[in-house]
C-alpha cells in the first residue's frame, strides 16, 4: 500500500466506529447503520487503489452518505407502505448516567430522523461530520445553493421539531 | 427588505463561514442595527450547536471487533439477509426433528432420504419452501 493509504484493516478498526456514528445519524436505527458500515467498507476496500491522502473521514463519510443514498433511491424505486412513526422502538431506552444530557441527543436524533433524507444529509454532513458546502456540493453532487437551501431548511425544521 | 426565509438561509451559511464577503457585510451591518436579526441568528447558532455537540453514537459492543474479524464477501450479506436464512435454516431443522425417523416403516422413501436429497438439491436462491423435500402422507389418507 503507498505511504500515507491505510490498510482496510486500519480503516475497519481505527474509523469503524465514525462510520457507524454517521450511518446511525443518516439512518436512524441500528439495524440500518450496521448494514451500511458494512457496505461501506466493501467500497472501501475497492477504493483504497484510487485513494489519495487527504481528509480520510471527509472520504468516508462521503462513501458511507452514497451507499445511504444508493438504499434511499432503491427504496423509491421499490415504494414500500411506511410503518407509523414510533420512535421509542427505534430508539433504545437512556442507560447511560448523564441522563439529561442522553434524552437530548435522543430527542435531536429522533427529529433528524423524520427530515426528508436530502435535508438530513445535507445536515449530517455539515454538522456531523464538518464537511463545508463545497464537499457537501461534490459528494451529493448537487449545487453548492442547493445544499445552502437544504442545510437551512433542514435545521429550521429541526428547530421547529424540538420547540 | 430581504424576504424572512432568505435572511435566515443567508444567517445558516453565515454562522458555517460559508457566506461571500458582501453577504458577510450585508449580515454584519444587519445584525448591528436589527434586533430581529440578532433574535434570528442565536436561533440559528443554538439549532447547529444542538446537533454539533450530539455525542458520538456507540456501536454495540463487539461490533468493530466482528467487523475484522468476518472477511467482507463480494456481495455484502446484509444482517437482515442472513437473519432471514437462518429462520429459513431453523424451519427445516424443525421439520426434520418433528417427523419420526423411525416410523415402523411406514413410510417411503425413509425421512433420511428425504432430508439428504433436500440438502443435496436445496438452494437459498429458489423459494425455500417450494424446494422443500415432500412428506409422505401416510396411505390412509390417499383418495
Amino acid at each position: 500500500m503507498p505511504d500515507g493509504v491505510p490498510t482496510w484493516e486500519e480503516i475497519a478498526r481505527d474509523h469503524g466506529r465514525f462510520l457507524y456514528n454517521v450511518a446511525y445519524r443518516l439512518a436512524g436505527n441500528d439495524a440500518d447503520a450496521q448494514d451500511l458500515v458494512q457496505e461501506a467498507l466493501m467500497r472501501v476496500r475497492r477504493g483504497l487503489e484510487s485513494y489519495t491522502p487527504g481528509s480520510l473521514e471527509g472520504w468516508l463519510a462521503r462513501i458511507v452518505t452514497n451507499v445511504f443514498l444508493d438504499d434511499v433511491r432503491k427504496r423509491r424505486r421499490r415504494p414500500t407502505i411506511a410503518l407509523p412513526e414510533q420512535p421509542d422502538l427505534v430508539l433504545p431506552p437512556s442507560a447511560a448516567a448523564d441522563e439529561v444530557s442522553e434524552d437530548f441527543s435522543e430527542e435531536v436524533q429522533a427529529a433528524l430522523s423524520v427530515l426528508p433524507d436530502e435535508f438530513r444529509v445535507a445536515v449530517v454532513l455539515c454538522d456531523v461530520v464538518g464537511l463545508s458546502y463545497d464537499e457537501i456540493s461534490v459528494s451529493t453532487k448537487v449545487p453548492v445553493g442547493t445544499v445552502r437551501s437544504r442545510i437551512h431548511r433542514g435545521r429550521r425544521m429541526l428547530r421547529e421539531a424540538l420547540a | 427588505m430581504i424576504p424572512p426565509d432568505l435572511t435566515e438561509e443567508m444567517l445558516s451559511a453565515y454562522v458555517d463561514g460559508e457566506c461571500s464577503p458582501d453577504e458577510i457585510a450585508e449580515v454584519e451591518a444587519r445584525l448591528a442595527s436589527d434586533p430581529q436579526w440578532r433574535a434570528i441568528l442565536l436561533e440559528v447558532e443554538s439549532t447547529r450547536s444542538s446537533l454539533r455537540t450530539l455525542s458520538r453514537r456507540e456501536p454495540p459492543a463487539g461490533f468493530v471487533e466482528g467487523l475484522l474479524a468476518t472477511p467482507l464477501q463480494r456481495s455484502a450479506t446484509p444482517r437482515r439477509t442472513g437473519a432471514a436464512l437462518a429462520a429459513i435454516a431453523a424451519v427445516i431443522v424443525g421439520v426434520v426433528l418433528a417427523v419420526p425417523r423411525d416410523a415402523g416403516g411406514d413410510a417411503t422413501p425413509a425421512v433420511a432420504t428425504l432430508v439428504d436429497t433436500h440438502g443435496a438439491t436445496a438452494s437459498f436462491e429458489a423459494d425455500p419452501v417450494s424446494m422443500l423435500a415432500p412428506i409422505v402422507a401416510p396411505s390412509g389418507l390417499e383418495p
